[in-house]
């Protein structure tokens, strides 16, 4: 994987005691629909794993346009995520990266061997989560895929659970 | 500034965090020169077939002037690109000349974008309509269909399709533009060997006839208002007329300026590259093409394909006919997917210019307001979707009549672009790159490449508007109406005031209980920068310039000073990141942009400055500290105390190098923790003629090292300190270090 880092994080040092080291659980935004019951199900594992829930979602802004000026506006974004993630009962970092390309940016912004859920529509063709699942476990990621059509709130269906878990 | 938005619930502490973050990605000149062709290259379907309806048959050769003369164009945008202006020619001709001139520029620009759409799907439209009656005559199955309704037709559904896609702010990945330019590719390829065959196998075939004034044959309809003057009958005129009937060949270069930013380091070169690749592609694709296309197609026959130029020169190729019509299908697929894609573009584009001008107040904010359901300004592009199927609908499928149009928009873009950098070469004195052809005639530089080239623009835009009737009257009334909008909005939002500085950086800020490389994401062996004031920065520069990004990272730190105690309670992100850190920050972003290079970015809230720096380092495991000439104390103390919160550092401390450099004179190196020193010769001789009398004279043996002669010596030096002869040690010190003075 060609290594990169974005210059427009700043990591900022705490003078104090350390703060929270849970394990962080990813989602990977798809559509709203799809997240929400990808979330549900992370929710359950997180409690289990006693780990942090980070939704990540990639906004592709294409080329005629500058990278800061993306089509769809960032408050409104960022409202539907807040909408998404209010409906949750646990705490919930969501982070939105305006970028050129998806599954490199997700790729990127995951850090090593992550747990990982990303909601799917079930179909048999490979779409584009399919693909993206495929990539972050070539990277050494555990991806669970969910397919939200069949997902119920208090029994999930998952397509891969990792072994070291 | 973008600070996480948090929202607790009334009934819960829950809590919840929300973060807008720009992930830049530096992308190779290849991929750079796949997105510009991707708008570019889609002309080589349809400049052919206008050009000879307008000129005559010498029309290859005036795409194939165009396309060289795009070289000249490309040293415009490269100029321009070096500057670092960040937009297209809004900024630039805002910038220059004046928000008025630039207004209209941007005018001109919406025609150029509002017109892509239409010209492109259209003749999509006619590629696939004529293929469909090819493939009916070849199938027996006696229909037809009207290549113009039917791309009327055609053309208003794609648009409908992109108009919708853009609503709903569909993605629109980057790697299709690669895809799509690496399938066209392949189809250049297939031409460019397929038709030398053709024409060697097809003995007399002839090269269209040169492009001079007797050869072109203008039209009445290309001559617009000046036919019948005497106008016609001058040489310059003629060939200027016949350029401007061929110059949308090389519209595209807008979206230079936007990779430009995202290109990898080296920075320069690689524009360089790009702006080869594209024009180079383009002169092979585009204008050999039409060379091919002449050459090929029968005299009596060419007519019937003006409309698809490729399709026909395709089926005029030897070979058996299945494979000329497997052929030509590839063709139209491709032509499909590269033309359709054009509409995409065009209203992306249009969209962001008119956004980019309602930021400074020049457009109704009305116009911004975000879709309810989608969050798209979906206002605009209800409007320029709008525009753009009026545009194909009154067109009735005719790509010539909407080719002309189109040359309005790409002309008057192309030359403004070009006059606001000739005045920015004044002005500024910041261009890495100037395009070449420059006199100084007693000390004052003239530009003659580009005053020539602006010229040029200038006065086949000039001929456009005397000759284009339908296109000027379209074109200078929708600049009317645009320009009149924008002053209208300009009043009335004149009165609003407008905090949001749109210039700096936005930042998602990344709280990290301890700092480590891990943390940080970066390699041990850094290279740390400490800044403070954005206006000296030179030694952020040096780094920049000097770092190899393969083998170390960089990271760039400022001291965020709190008063003592402060430490002790949670910090609030405004008294960590403050409007300062901010610009500062975005000036740190602009400068490794500039050089391609990415860095990372740390704020160190600290007591002592000093400490913060060190430590930092420390954990960071870096190669080298480097800081800047402090306004407040000399190098060498700035060194010392550096130096002395190394030694306060807790054991094992991390050794690494300290850097300060000074913008005119040489840096001081200074390696912090033990370190092998580097001697002088003259003590390197010293040593060794000492080990050799030990050796040698007092017969010590051969187990005695260097080392070992060195050792004792500082051991006796560290005895003798403690001891009477301590003051005359001392003494000798000084001696030595006055020396080095």
């Amino acid at each position: 994987m060609a290594r990169f880092k974005s210059a427009e994080s700043i990591f900022i040092a705490a003078p104090v005691e350390e703060r929270d080291r849970r394990l962080q659980l990813y989602v990977i935004f798809t559509d709203f629909e799809r997240t929400q019951k990808a979330l549900d199900a992370a929710h359950e594992l997180a409690r289990d794993l006693e780990a942090r829930l980070v939704l990540l979602a990639a906004q592709v802004v294409p080329y005629p346009l500058p990278l800061e000026s993306p089509p769809v506006s960032e408050q409104f974004t960022e409202s539907i995520m807040s909408r998404l993630l209010r409906e949750q009962e646990a705490e919930i970092e969501a982070r939105i990266y305006l970028c050129r390309d998806r599954d490199q940016t997700i790729r990127r912004a995951l850090g090593a061997d992550s747990l990982v859920v990303i909601g799917t529509r079930g179909r048999w063709w490979p779409g584009g989560e399919r693909k993206l699942a495929r990539l972050l476990r070539r990277d050494g990621h555990h991806v669970i895929l969910l397919d939200a059509k069949r997902a119920r709130p208090a029994a999930v269906r998952l397509e891969h659970i990792p072994s070291s878990l | 500034m973008q600070t996480p938005t948090d929202l607790a619930t009334a009934t819960t502490t829950t809590k919840v965090v929300v973060a807008t973050t720009v992930a830049l990605t530096f992308i190779s000149f290849w991929r750079a020169a796949s997105v510009v062709l991707n708008d570019m290259a889609s002309t080589m379907f349809y400049i052919g077939g206008i050009t000879e309806q307008a000129i005559g048959k010498p029309a290859p050769w005036m795409v194939v002037a165009v396309m060289l003369f795009s070289f000249a164009v490309r040293s415009v945008y490269m100029e321009s690109c070096s500057m670092f202006v960040r937009g297209g020619v809004y900024v630039v001709v805002r910038d220059s000349i004046g928000p008025m001139v630039a207004k209209l520029s941007v005018s001109s620009l919406v025609v150029d974008y509002i017109l892509t759409g239409p010209i492109s799907v259209v003749a999509a439209g006619q590629y696939l309509g004529r293929l469909l009656n090819e493939l009916s005559g070849a199938l027996h199955q006696g229909w037809s269909t009207d290549p113009n309704a039917f791309s009327v037709f055609f053309s208003v559904v794609v648009t409908a399709y992109f108009w919708w896609s853009n609503i709903k702010g569909v993605p629109e990945s980057s790697g299709k533009a690669l895809r799509i330019m690496q399938i066209t590719t392949v189809m250049v390829l297939i031409l460019l060997i397929w038709c030398p065959l053709t024409l060697a196998l097809h003995r007399g075939a002839q090269l269209p006839p040169a492009p001079t004034p007797s050869n072109l044959h203008l039209t009445q309809e290309s001559w617009g208002w000046l036919n019948g003057t005497f106008l016609t009958r001058i040489s310059f005129v003629v060939v200027m007329v016949a350029l401007g009937h061929s110059l949308l060949a090389m519209s595209g270069f807008e979206t230079l300026a936007q990779v430009y930013r995202e290109l990898a380091y080296p920075k320069l070169k690689n524009l360089r590259l790009t702006a080869n690749i594209i024009c180079t592609y383009s002169v092979v694709s585009t204008g050999l093409i039409s060379v091919f296309a002449v050459m090929i197609i029968p005299d009596s026959t060419r007519s019937n394909y003006f409309d698809n130029m490729i399709g026909g020169l395709v089926m005029n190729l030897a070979g058996p006919e299945l494979l000329k019509l497997g052929f030509h299908i590839f063709v139209v697929i491709v032509g499909v997917l590269i033309l359709a894609g054009a509409v995409n573009t065009s209203l992306i584009g249009v969209n962001g210019v008119l956004n980019r001008v309602a930021e400074d107040g020049v457009l109704l904010d009305w116009f911004r307001k975000p879709h309810r359901k989608y969050g798209t300004t979906f206002r605009i592009l209800n409007t320029m979707a709008l525009l753009q199927i009026a545009t194909i609908i009154a067109s009735r499928g005719d790509v010539l009549l909407l080719g002309e149009a189109y040359a309005f928009g790409v002309v008057w873009s192309f030359a403004l672009k070009a006059l606001g950098v000739l005045v920015l070469r004044y002005q500024r004195h910041d261009q890495e790159y100037k395009t070449p052809f420059n006199l100084t005639v007693g000390g004052i530089e003239i530009p003659f490449g580009l005053g020539a080239t602006t010229l040029v623009l200038f006065l086949v835009a000039i001929a456009n508007l005397f000759t284009k009737r339908i296109a000027t009257i379209y074109g200078v009334s929708f600049t009317i109406v645009l320009y009149g909008l924008f002053l209208v909005s300009e009043r009335v939002n004149a009165g609003k005031k407008n905090e949001h500085r749109s210039d700096l950086e936005k930042f998602n800020l990344e709280h990290q209980p301890q700092i480590g490389s891990e943390a940080l994401g970066v390699r041990p062996g850094c290279v740390l920068v400490a800044i403070r004031d954005y206006q000296r920065m030179w030694h952020l520069q040096k780094v920049l310039e000097k770092t190899n990004l393969r083998r170390q990272d960089i990271v760039v730190m400022t001291v965020r000073q709190l008063s003592t105690g402060a430490g002790e309670y949670d910090l609030r992100d405004e008294q960590l990141f403050a409007h300062y850190e901010q610009e500062l920050f975005s000036h740190v972003v602009s400068m490794a942009e500039k050089q391609g290079k990415s860095v990372e970015l740390l704020v160190v809230p600290a007591v002592d400055v000093f400490d913060a720096m060190v430590q930092t380092a420390s954990r960071l495991q870096a190669a080298r500290l480097v800081t800047g000439v402090s306004a407040r104390m000399e190098s060498e103390e700035l060194a010392q105390r550096i130096g002395l919160a190394w030694e306060r550092l807790q054991s094992p401390r991390h050794a690494f190098s300290l850097e300060v450099i000074t913008q005119d004179r040489p840096s001081i190196y200074v390696n912090l923790g033990p370190h092998p020193p580097r001697l002088w010769p003259e003590d390197l001789d010293r040593l060794h003629n000492l080990w050799l009398r030990l050796t040698t004279e007092y017969e010590v043996g051969s187990k005695l090292h260097h080392r070992d002669v060195v050792g004792l010596a500082l051991q006796r030096l560290e005895h003798e300190l403690d001891s009477e002869q301590r003051a005359q040690i001392l003494a000798d010190v000084e001696r030595i270090v006055q020396k080095h003075e």
